[in-house]
């Protein structure tokens, strides 16, 4: 092969380096996390982010303002508090920012208030999404360099990060968060476009799967802010009145979205449930057959007082992430494909010699895998999909690390000696522009 | 032990007043109160003086932690990445104590140090050595009808940009819009590269490395894309193929299984025969054929061994030799083992060869095989090899020299080294030989007679000196002097009829 010349002190490319060589060095770096559900930021080299703040914002719309045509309201405080005209609105849409003024603002929040630092005098490492179009990159390049006014930054897609914090080069990443589930395969840290797939079937799909069920039922879905107090009942025929605050003004129906998501996130956490076994699953669960085993039922108290057992409708909503149809609100537009065969889209999108291996690596992050049970109706799933090559699901244990596991990752990649040579720097950015990103961060 | 310790002081001299110890402690005063009535003495007992469960606490402040030294102070150094060419500085903290090795003085520069010269992640700076080739080359060499100039540096760069990772240069691949599979993208790139190396240096005058090389790159497609489509089919198997599998697998490991135990039990089957441990391979029974003659011949002599009891049923009398079990079926008796080579009989065991007669061997009895199996050897070649019949052998080793049968009269033993040093005969034979030792008796005896003949001519003589000067002197003495001619005849006949 041709012989370039080595340079001095470089290891030579067959050279393994050593086993227990210590890769760390901390530049004072931040990552920065931004999802549609929530945006989180923190010092790098750290196991969790120092803050989680709500991608949600509260907006006080007035045409006067030019920038924001409103007062903006951001942060878990704000916007959770009752404000006249306050309407609540997201950036994101899909992962991908749509509101530039209002994100760069949540990032600023985010890093100077809640971090306390000085953006100027850190690297920043941001993470997005695989489908991130050019021209959205290139504006966070834009922000980060003119806004923020950072030494170096660089862009990282999340995927990568998840397989990185799971201590996997080579993994298929199958992110559940709240707006959209993907499933990422990635080589050596290098995501495959082509085998890359997304669905909204995630955290956001189940909470309005859950309110359309919820509303069905008659249940009223007045949010713990709203009221007074609560007097408990069983039979919603006799339900008693409810004790509703008076604020003087009605709350934006979209801040009241919002307070009942809060409950219906309680409700996910405690009751809902995977049905372990796809085929076992009854087709109609207001006409179950006699022979009928069912799991046992879990109770849940509403914020108005009214407590009932939930059956097998609790295990309804999440069973719509494997099988669309059966979602109790009917979904608009082409079915979406279910979790389990998006991943094997995936799988059969990859070249053969990497599939086995793929198959070995699925790691599940994400907030909405800690439904219970998930993993294994997945690998249920999967292992009927696939019954030759091995199957193995690896996911976080810790609930931190399977929330955060993309800041995670990130955090390592930007505290780790070798990574140093990656930054873009505000002196190659004044070079080339914002199109650098596209040169350097494949 | 006192009285010991005492008597140790008396050996040394010491007072023992004197160096009397410390007082033995005081007996703590035991305060034996009185047992209050209703409760038993055991659990009276256990209330006694014991000491408390509980741990005293005093109460005071954690001792000082004692350091060692100064803590080392930490300061943040900018530095500089070499692998990086915008000179982008970012800081890290760096323990002051590895600053100071460096010569630099940081609490006088005021945090001004210089950049450290090498960055220790640089190391890790890593690039693939990719091909490159001249514009020249390419018309030579590299012109392919499908690929145009420009799609091949597009690959080119591709690769050196993913380090040689064909499944992200395969999904990165996008060139006006052309299909390209994997297999394509890696036989453009390694024929690039065997065309350019073998314009460089032809193949005969390459080094073995490169030599290494220009053959690993060679790249076949056709197979390539077969082996994947037989991944493929590997992979999406259908559950019963793989259940079928799995019963597959399941046999041949049961068959294994069933290999192994049989080579076990035939090792056991060796040594349980006292075979003569072979020193060749087993290679020739590692195959289901060799196992199957090995088999055979197993069989074989196992029907021999019964066979043979038929011939010589029980309460027949049987010849000594018969009672002995058979060894092994191809060693068939020691007789025949020490005739023949061991090794050879070793060799043999388990071929066709010696089967048959292995077989004949054990049917017909056992003497008249050993007589046919000896050479019968005419007189010459008996003395050729030196083979000797004996009506007993004496036990244990001895020398031949040492029983042969010489004559025991102590006027040979006096005699005879003179006589023997003048035949020029040596004392002790150097090459005692049945034959030379006979011949040596022989001549020892013959010796003997001849000194014993001369003895009694002496005597004659002297006898006759006697008698002449007895008659010179009278005649009444003649009588007596007969009787002693008539002695000395017998005594010199003695020897004759011995000889």
């Amino acid at each position: 092969m041709a012989s370039t010349p080595q340079m001095s002190g470089v290891l030579p490319p067959t050279t393994k380096p050593a086993e227990l060589e210590y890769g760390g060095d901390e530049v004072s770096a931040l990552v920065l996390d931004p999802g549609t559900g929530t945006t989180r930021c923190g010092f790098a080299g750290e196991d969790t982010p120092k803050t989680c703040v709500p991608t949600y914002y509260g907006i006080i719309p007035d045409p006067e303002e030019q920038k924001y045509f409103g007062k903006l309201k951001i942060g878990e405080n704000p916007i959770n508090s009752v404000v006249d005209g306050m309407e609540i609105r997201n950036p994101m849409h899909e992962g991908i920012v749509e509101n530039w003024e209002v994100a760069t603002e949540i990032w600023r929040h985010c890093i100077e208030y809640r971090l306390s630092s000085r953006i100027e005098e850190h690297p920043l490492l941001v993470t997005e999404p695989i489908w991130n179009p050019l021209k959205k990159r290139e504006k966070t390049t834009e922000i980060v360099f003119e806004d923020f006014n950072a030494p170096a930054y660089f862009l990282v897609k999340s995927a990568v990060c998840e397989s990185f914090a799971n201590s996997k080069p080579s993994a298929l990443v199958v992110d559940m968060g709240h707006a959209y589930t993907s499933v990422t395969p990635i080589i050596d840290g290098l995501p495959l476009r082509k085998g890359s797939e997304r669905t909204p079937l995630a955290g956001q799909h189940l909470t309005n799967q859950l309110r359309h069920q919820f509303t069905e039922l008659g249940i009223r879905m007045a949010p713990w802010l709203t009221l007074k107090g609560k007097t408990p009942y069983t039979d919603l025929a006799t339900a008693p009145a409810l004790r509703t605050k008076d604020f003087g003004f009605q709350p934006h129906q979209s801040f009241l979205d919002l307070q009942q998501d809060r409950f219906i996130h309680e409700f996910k956490e405690c009751v809902s449930e995977t049905w372990p076994e796809a085929k076992t699953f009854p087709a109609d669960i207001n006409n179950l057959p006699d022979n009928f085993r069912g799991i046992a039922d879990k109770a849940f108290e509403f914020p108005d007082g009214y407590q009932r057992r939930f059956g097998v409708d609790r295990f309804l909503a999440p069973e719509s992430l494997f099988n669309p149809s059966v979602s109790p609100k009917a979904l608009t537009g082409d079915l979406p494909k279910g979790i389990a065969e998006m991943i094997k889209d995936s799988i059969d999108h990859l070249d053969a010699d990497i599939r086995a291996n793929m198959l070995n690596n699925i790691v599940v992050v994400g907030g909405t895998s800690l439904l219970y049970r998930i993993n294994e109706r997945l690998n249920h799933e999967l292992m009927t999909m696939f019954p030759g090559p091995r199957v193995k699901i690896h996911s976080p244990g810790q609930i931190p690390e399977r929330k955060y596991s993309a800041w995670l990752g990130g955090s390592i990649l930007a505290s780790c000696g070798a990574f140093h040579q990656l930054w873009i720097s505000k002196q190659e950015y004044d070079e080339v522009g914002a199109n650098i990103i596209e040169r350097r961060a494949k | 032990m006192s009285g010991t310790v005492t008597d140790v002081r008396d050996v040394l001299g010491i007072d023992p007043g004197a160096l009397e110890p410390r007082q033995p402690p005081l007996k703590k005063q035991r305060t034996v109160e009185k047992r209050p009535d209703g409760i038993t003495r055991e659990l009276y007992a256990l209330l006694g003086e014991n000491a408390p469960p509980v741990a005293v606490v005093e109460h005071r402040f954690k001792d000082k932690p004692k350091f060692l030294g100064s803590v080392a102070p930490w300061r943040e150094q900018t530095f500089k990445n070499p692998a990086r060419k915008d000179g982008l500085e970012l800081k890290h903290w760096v323990r002051q104590s590895s600053l100071q090795e460096g010569g630099m003085d940081v609490d006088q520069e005021g945090g001004q140090q210089p950049l450290p010269l090498d960055y220790q992640f640089a190391k890790f700076n890593i690039k693939v050595n990719i091909l490159e080739y001249s514009d020249a080359e390419y018309d030579a060499v590299l012109k392919d009808d499908d690929w145009s100039r420009q799609e091949t540096d597009y690959l080119f760069t591709l690769i050196k940009d993913y380090d040689l990772r064909w499944v992200v240069i395969a999904d990165r691949y996008e060139f006006e819009g052309k299909d390209r599979t994997m297999e394509d993208l890696k036989a453009r790139y390694y024929s690039v590269c065997r065309n350019v190396m073998e314009m460089r240096t032809p193949v005969t005058m390459m080094s073995a490395e490169e030599g290494a090389l220009y053959s690993a790159m060679h790249y076949n497609k056709e197979q390539e894309v077969e082996r994947k489509r037989i991944v493929h089919m590997q992979l999406y198997r259908t559950p019963a193929e793989v259940e079928h599998e799995q019963h597959l697998i399941a046999e041949l490991r049961r068959i294994h299984d069933s290999h192994q135990q049989l080579l076990e039990e035939r090792e056991e089957l060796f040594n349980r025969l006292d075979y003569p441990q072979s020193t060749g391979s087993i290679a020739a029974y590692q195959g289901s054929q060799g196992l199957a003659t090995l088999a055979q011949n197993i069989l074989n002599s196992d029907r021999n061994k019964k066979r043979k009891s038929i011939v010589a049923p029980p309460g027949q009398p049987v010849e000594k030799e018969d009672i002995k079990p058979p060894p092994a079926p191809a060693a068939a008796s020691p007789a025949v083992s020490r005739q023949g080579s061991i090794a050879e009989s070793a060799r043999a065991h388990g071929h066709q060869r010696n089967e048959s007669t292995a077989s004949a061997s054990a049917a017909t009895p056992l003497k008249d095989k050993n007589k046919s199996n000896i050479k019968q050897l005419s007189k010459a070649e008996e003395v050729q090899y030196n083979l000797t019949h004996h009506e007993k052998l004496q036990p244990g080793v001895f020398f031949r020299t040492m029983k042969m049968n010489l004559p025991k009269a102590n006027s040979f033993i006096n005699k005879s080294p003179a006589i023997m040093a003048e035949l020029n005969i040596p004392q002790i034979l150097s090459m005692p030989t049945s034959k030379t030792c006979a011949k040596y008796e022989v001549l020892a005896k013959e010796i003997a007679a001849l000194m014993d003949i001369r003895k009694q001519l002496e005597k004659v003589e002297q006898e006759t000196r006697i008698f002449k000067a007895q008659e010179a002197m009278g005649g009444d003495r003649s009588k007596r002097s007969a009787s002693v001619l008539s002695d000395v005849s017998r005594s010199s006949k003695r020897p004759k009829k011995e000889k």
